[in-house]
């Protein structure tokens, strides 16, 4: 079967600095996998490049088959037209690690903008579907509220509906985690754990390792642009190979 | 040697200073309303893509915000007929404070511009908006909620530049004053009671603007 995300060589470069150096990853429909790594290794980068937010220099992304971000006319890859990127940034949620909740709306009119604008949806079905999500993420009783009402657990919690609620194909989930305060954290994780199961397909930078092994069925390491061991997060937390690996999880774990 | 005041003379010719003030407040809201479109064209430019645009943006800015309304009234009015553009008096003043007005508004929506967060943005575009559709439905929001403080103090100075329109004969209330202080020679009651009349008006714009600024929600 087809991955329906195929990253193939993908190279990213800020100036003089190589931030990716040629990355392969697949992740397969109802897959949840979790990317780790020092920061600075890319983890970020990779998932901005997917959701093309930001430029990448060479290498391939195929969502469903179809190559993003760019077409090829002859020896030349343009980057496409914005309205080409928008409806393939569609394709993907994400989720940041600031949350990024629109200020001027309610959590409700937060969850509905894109439903009504992206979707086409009317309005009180975009409604009544983002009241659903509200739901499902447990803030039914938060949907008047605007984000500088919410805690950040519950901003970012309206963050994820926001991005489920697109139904995406593949959800991106950057740091989500690490802008909370810690007794923040495990409502969010639960929420993740939640979609998790119901078959998302996410895609996850995470330094929660615990998390990244209860949720994950792969675990991705990241160093210096490149990936330097992937597998199930049995093996990789368990029984890891490189060296880099082995530092990374004991400085981790302190 | 004492001065008496005497009042009745200008409340004789109250009607005048009020239709005088009506007419003002009419050219200044024209002129803000024109200068508000300016200004948020502009002021999106300025923070755009385009490096043609920002500089074109530019550029305006610095050409009507450094030159005095009253220069601008009297090249409109007197000038742009030599090149046979003929507005009447009161289009041509309307387009003299439209342009000044858009100038600084550029500005001050450029201010709320660089104020939205980027990742807000970044926000709006992930869910799959447009840019058009991001700066519409999420930026301009925004940034009109971060505008709005200096958005009031604009919208005053720009209605008390509405007095200029007195130097090419539009009845409003300075030039009111001025024919009714000619007639009189009641210097100090006519302008007192102008003066009332301006800052009473301000101090209502500035209270309907704070009933619209706690009108959003706080961010």
């Amino acid at each position: 079967m087809q991955p329906l995300l195929q990253i193939k060589a993908l190279t990213k470069r800020f100036g003089a600095l190589d931030v990716l150096k040629g990355v392969d990853l697949d992740v397969h429909q109802g897959q949840v996998v979790s990317v780790i790594g020092s920061s600075g290794s890319g983890k970020t980068t990779l998932l901005r490049c997917v959701n093309l937010l930001e430029e990448f220099d060479g290498g391939d992304i195929l969502i469903d088959g179809e190559a993003i971000g760019y077409r090829t006319e002859g020896q030349r890859r343009r980057r496409l037209k914005d309205r080409d990127l928008s409806r393939q940034r569609a394709m993907t949620g994400m989720v940041f690690q600031s949350f990024n909740l629109f200020p001027h709306l309610t959590a409700l009119g937060n969850v509905a903008l894109g439903l009504i604008k992206v979707k086409g949806m009317a309005k009180a079905e975009a409604r009544a579907l983002a009241a659903d999500w509200l739901g499902r993420v447990g803030l039914a009783g938060h949907a008047a509220h605007y984000p500088s009402q919410l805690s950040g657990g519950q901003q970012q919690r309206v963050a994820i509906a926001r991005a489920l609620a697109m139904n995406p194909k593949l959800v991106l989930l950057d740091e989500i985690t690490s802008a909370l305060d810690p007794e923040l954290v495990q409502e969010v994780l639960q929420t993740v754990k939640l979609i998790a199961g119901e078959g998302a397909t996410l895609l996850i930078v995470t330094h929660e390792m615990r998390f990244a092994r209860d949720v994950s069925h792969s675990v991705v390491f990241m160093e210096k642009g490149r990936i330097a061991e992937a597998g199930p997060p049995s093996e990789i937390f368990n029984n890891p190979r490189s060296p880099r690996l082995i530092e990374f999880l004991r400085s981790s774990r302190d | 040697m004492g001065y008496t005041l005497h009042f009745g003379v200008v409340w004789a010719s109250f009607d005048r200073l009020l239709s005088g003030l009506a007419l003002g407040l009419g050219l200044g809201l024209a002129a803000v309303a024109i200068g508000a479109v300016i200004g948020l064209a502009a002021g999106f430019a300025s923070v755009g893509p385009s490096p043609f645009w920002r500089r074109a943006a530019g550029l305006y800015v610095t050409v009507f915000r450094n030159l005095p309304i009253l220069v601008i009234v009297l090249v409109v009015y007197f000038g742009l007929p030599q090149w046979g553009i003929r507005l009447d008096k009161v289009e041509s003043f309307v387009a003299s404070l439209a342009v000044y007005a858009g100038a600084y508004l550029t500005e001050v929506f450029r201010a709320g511009l660089l104020a939205v967060p980027k990742g807000v943005i970044e926000a709006g575009r992930a869910i799959g908006l447009t840019r058009l559709q991001t700066n519409a439905y999420v930026v301009a929001p925004i940034m009109v909620r971060n505008a709005l403080p200096a958005l009031g103090t604009t919208f005053i100075s720009l209605f008390k530049d509405s007095s200029i329109a007195a130097v090419i004969a539009i009845p409003e209330l300075t030039f009111e004053a001025r024919k009714i202080n000619v007639e009189s020679f009641r210097v100090i009651e006519t302008w007192t009671v102008v003066s009332l009349l301006y800052v009473s008006t301000c101090l209502s714009i500035a209270a309907l603007l704070r009933a619209l600024e706690r009108r959003f929600p706080k961010f």
